[in-house]
């Protein structure tokens, strides 16, 4: 979005306002792709999402604008998800239990399946279908956020969909 | 049954709104509390190693050497020339980054 860019110029430039514009529009997005990754630890996706905000901050002047700055942040996003990944030695963000997300209690039925059975998924898996689905990046846009070849990203897509459906099948 | 178009319609689902709830204040604050440190730390550090650095530093002799090149210097063409280049090319420079942040 041209509004993103002009404002990631003006904090390139020092602007501190800008840069908190820029908070307040995308927080809501990486927050919501992170408590998805972090399967609904929301303590443990705010302070990753906090991190990558600062990260992001610091290496603003990299942002040149040729894709979009969401996709750009979730970049981020995703690499502060993977740090935190190989700092807990792999202990765990696969093993923890799942956290209860507030924000789900109030919704039902297959929702909330899926939110369960997307906890099971692999992490990749996770990522690739929240970015191509909900939040609604194509397969190269997602490969580009995700560092990763176009080609695992299809397959991460067609896996994580086939162990959904498998795992929403055994829920009914 | 969950058949593929029932799950894409699942997936499509937007994510779930979060809301703000004073979550870019607080990240805000942090980045300024960081830029303040990083002011300080940019304005003390090189006066405590001027501090440090100083009473090593022989005065005495820098003193002499100024007193003894300044006259040549001073009615050097060479060095009067390269001054101004100097002062053209920074001014030049300034010119086109104003330029730049206007457009």
């Amino acid at each position: 979005m041209d509004r993103d860019r002009e404002l990631a110029k003006l904090a390139a430039s020092g602007d501190t306002d800008a840069f908190a514009s820029l908070v307040r529009l995308h927080q809501s997005k990486l927050r919501g792709f992170l408590r998805r990754l972090t399967r609904g630890d929301a303590a443990l996706a705010d302070d990753l999402a906090q991190d990558a905000f600062l990260l992001a901050h610091r290496k603003i002047r990299q942002f040149r604008g040729e894709g979009t700055f969401s996709s750009w942040l979730l970049g981020i996003g995703w690499s502060c998800f993977l740090m935190e990944r190989r700092k807990r030695k792999e202990e765990a963000l696969e093993t923890l239990p799942e956290q209860g997300d507030a924000s789900l209690a109030s919704e039902v039925g297959t929702r909330v399946d899926l939110e369960r059975a997307m906890a099971r998924l692999m992490p990749e898996e996770r990522a690739a279908l929240t970015l191509c689905y909900a939040l609604g990046h194509s397969h190269g846009e997602a490969a580009e956020i995700l560092s990763m070849p176009l080609g695992t990203v299809k397959s991460h897509v067609a896996r994580g969909r086939e162990k959904l459906k498998a795992m929403l099948e055994a829920m009914e | 049954m969950i058949d593929d178009r029932n799950l894409d319609a699942l997936l499509l689902k937007p994510l779930t709104e979060v809301p703000d709830r004073g979550f870019s204040a607080r990240l805000i604050d942090r980045i300024a509390e960081r830029e303040s440190w990083l002011d300080a730390a940019m304005f003390w550090a090189p006066l405590a190693v001027a501090a440090v650095a100083i009473p090593f530093v022989p005065v005495r002799d820098v003193t002499d050497a100024i007193l003894h090149l300044s006259p040549g210097v001073a009615g050097s063409g060479a060095v009067a020339f390269a001054a101004a280049v100097l002062a053209l090319t920074l001014s030049l420079d300034n010119a086109l980054r104003e330029r730049a942040r206007d457009e």
